[in-house]
């Protein structure tokens, strides 16, 4: 195993990591917000927060592209900053974080609507704000939820393939992730190397869902 | 189940159903007689539906209609090893094709050079004008693009340039890789990459991207096109082959820019 | 005659409306309790529970005003509205709701500040309320009667104003239900605060209120001593 092999599996778990770090705060918020707040606009950031999960991966690709890419809207506006998002791990990071975000926040949402709104009453009553409310009652209450969310943003942003290949690109020593490389191996003939990372990539996804099976048990008082 | 007057009035569903099922399957599974295959490298997307058209029109193609696939030499390499039905390979390198003849899939015989090309570096008419000497001047947040040496021969032919140059460990760190030539000008176009090396025939029609430089001098590539037939394919294949390396043939091909095999 | 010069301790007026899918129950309340214990009287979904969630601001009031001794907690007309958390409104709803993930002695202190001083509070309200045996207890091993003692602990160990009181004896058992009231009574008495109370059972409306209010499709129909109001049908 040289370093280029090693590279893959180290690439895949840092920008899944990253992903996940981004787009939990963001989704578990979104999550909380659409479980408990009524406001005009829901039902439309419902179907919005959906889109990229019912949209093929390289749909989701193509507009990452032309938004972010270096002639797009907001690429542009990076690129006089000299920031380059496309063809960079970043962009990587991004397209597993966008196709990951909707199975977050959906599997996150309903762990918080079956919280009773009762209990979260009388918190309020004992003269909890509905900050503390959040912190101390819903998400204790609906953690388990929460965690099966992550893990399950983690898995897809692991899997990311499509999206991927559009925005970051196949590129090899750069962004080169363990289902990209897995499809590359194969096309080039390397059957022995595809295997070893389709072995790496179901070990670890193995192992994340024992994890996360296992950490209630473990973390219960 | 009604017998009826005549017996066979209601048939059971079943076996009506087996028989539409077997039929669908037999027409999906038929390529029959009338089709001839051929996978083409993607740098040739342009000049093979002429040369289809104009096999077809010249009458030598008989009843047959011809279909092509496009895509970088290494994956419709690999397509052919996993059983496509596939009938004529064109691909843009050697040695794609030198290994289908070594794994017995394609007929030694029947292998020529079709046609030749010349590996350019484009860039936008706006950009930085850059050759294959000085590209590790670029900037390091610009990037070059080119095809991924593992499947597209255009991109083994850059690596092998620059290798021979010394500049390879310098682009390497900016290369920005397509999955074929077509994505690699893409690249150059969009301004996702700040110049590419495709072949010279990519250029063709195109006004917002230009040559910036040409491989040249004794360690330049001299990239060919080369075909063959694939065993066990149509017999008709030899007859397109055939056609392709004619003067009708050449005469196409150096019409999209190609040079002489 | 002094009495009159003292402020009710409980004197609302609520007009609510809330959505059931598509069809919307309103409810027009008006409640008055010059001190002790008030009685919200009448069958199943009549709208008691929905005042009771109105008085502790847990639920948007239309119109109307509510005034708890010299403080108003809502007037409608000249805008004003105290957030539920800082109304000191004491609220043991009717399934307790009690904190599955603490156990007792937390759920207790759930509304008091961290360190030494809440942990003694707590100590003493398990203590007055008689479960100090459960400290440790998880809700889920609890009777009826003892989840009630817990969260009206809970609810008083925030030194609340007033005290609402769902249906509080409906998951208590025959025996449990006699030296429960008595515990009620007792608390509310020791700390001289007005408390709330609904039922729908007229043996614990005329043992428990010293006035009541009679609902009947979410109006208060009558309002008097309970047992005027109990008595003439």
């Amino acid at each position: 195993m040289t370093a280029d092999d090693v590279f893959p599996v180290v690439l895949s778990l840092r920008v899944s990591v990253a992903a996940l770090a981004v787009i939990a705060p963001v989704g578990v918020t979104l999550a909380v917000v659409q479980a408990r707040a009524r406001y005009p606009l829901r039902r439309l950031v419902d179907a919005l927060i959906f889109l990229p999960l019912i949209l093929p991966p390289s749909v989701v690709g193509f507009f990452l592209i032309v938004v972010f890419g270096r002639e797009g809207p907001i690429g542009s506006v990076l690129d006089a900053f000299g920031m380059r998002l496309a063809f960079t791990p970043a962009a990587a990071v991004i397209a597993s974080a966008v196709v990951a975000f909707p199975i977050l926040v959906k599997t996150a949402q309903p762990a918080i609507e079956a919280v009773p709104a009762e209990l979260e009453a009388v918190a309020r009553t004992l003269g909890l704000s509905p900050l503390e409310v959040l912190a101390r009652v819903t998400l204790p209450c609906a953690w388990r939820g929460i965690v099966a969310a992550l893990v399950l943003g983690f898995a897809r942003a692991l899997g990311e393939f499509g999206a991927t290949l559009m925005f970051a690109g196949n590129i090899p020593g750069r962004t080169n992730t363990m289902p990209l490389e897995i499809f590359s191996s194969y096309q080039t003939g390397d059957d022995a190397r595809a295997a070893l990372y389709v072995g790496v990539l179901t070990a670890v996804s193995f192992g994340v869902v024992f994890a996360a099976n296992s950490a209630p048990r473990m973390l219960a008082r | 189940m009604n017998h009826g007057d005549s017996g066979h009035r209601i048939a059971p569903p079943r076996w009506r159903l087996a028989l539409l099922f077997a039929l669908v399957v037999a027409f999906a599974c038929q390529r029959g007689r009338r089709e001839l295959s051929v996978a083409t490298a993607t740098s040739l997307r342009n000049v093979m539906p002429e040369l289809i058209a104009a096999y077809e029109a010249s009458g030598r193609a008989g009843a047959m209609h011809l279909t092509a696939t496009y895509a970088a030499s290494g994956d419709l390499k690999r397509q052919v090893e996993a059983g496509a039905p596939v009938d004529v390979v064109v691909f843009a390198g050697r040695r794609p094709l030198d290994d289908l003849v070594a794994e017995g899939r394609v007929d030694a015989a029947s292998c020529r050079s079709v046609a030749s090309n010349e590996l350019v570096l484009v860039g936008k008419k706006s950009g930085p004008a850059v050759t294959f000497e000085s590209l590790e001047t670029l900037a390091p947040g610009e990037s070059v693009a080119m095809g991924d040496p593992r499947m597209v021969p255009a991109g083994e032919y850059a690596r092998d340039y620059l290798r021979a140059l010394g500049k390879w460990d310098e682009v390497q760190m900016r290369a920005v890789t397509g999955s074929n030539v077509a994505a690699v000008l893409a690249y150059v176009r969009r301004g996702e990459a700040t110049a590419g090396i495709v072949y010279a025939t990519e250029l063709r029609g195109v006004t917002d991207v230009v040559v910036l430089d040409v491989a040249h001098g004794p360690l330049a590539p001299r990239p060919r096109v080369v075909a063959g037939a694939v065993r066990g394919g149509s017999k008709d294949a030899a007859g397109f082959l055939e056609f392709i390396a004619s003067a009708a043939g050449q005469r196409i091909l150096a019409s999209f820019g190609f040079g002489p095999p | 005659m002094n009495e009159t010069s003292l402020p009710p301790a409980l004197d609302a007026r609520l007009s609510l409306r809330v959505f059931d899918g598509s069809s919307a129950f309103v409810v027009e309340a008006e409640l008055a309790l010059p001190s002790g214990v008030l009685v919200l009287f009448g069958p199943s979904g009549v709208g008691k529970t929905l005042t009771l969630l109105a008085l502790a601001g847990l639920l948007d009031v239309r119109a109307g005003h509510i005034r708890l001794g010299d403080e108003t907690l809502f007037d409608a007309a000249r805008g004003v509205c105290v957030p539920a958390h800082r109304r000191r409104v004491g609220y043991v709803p009717q399934g307790q709701a009690l904190f599955p993930f603490l156990d007792v002695a937390e759920n207790v202190a759930f509304g008091l500040p961290r360190g030494q001083a809440g942990v003694a509070r707590a100590r003493a309200l398990i203590d007055e309320l008689e479960i100090s045996h459960l400290a440790s207890a998880h809700p889920t091993a609890l009777s009826g009667g003892e989840r009630q003692r817990v969260a009206l602990a809970r609810a008083l160990a925030v030194e609340p104003r007033l005290l609402l009181l769902d249906e509080p004896f409906a998951s208590v058992d025959e025996e449990g239900r006699a030296s429960l009231r008595g515990v009620v009574a007792e608390v509310v008495r020791r700390r001289g605060i007005p408390a709330v109370l609904v039922t729908h059972d007229a043996s614990e409306a005329q043992a428990m209120g010293d006035h009541m209010v009679r609902f009947a499709r979410g109006r208060t129909i009558a309002a008097g001593a309970p047992r005027a109001l109990l008595d003439a049908r």
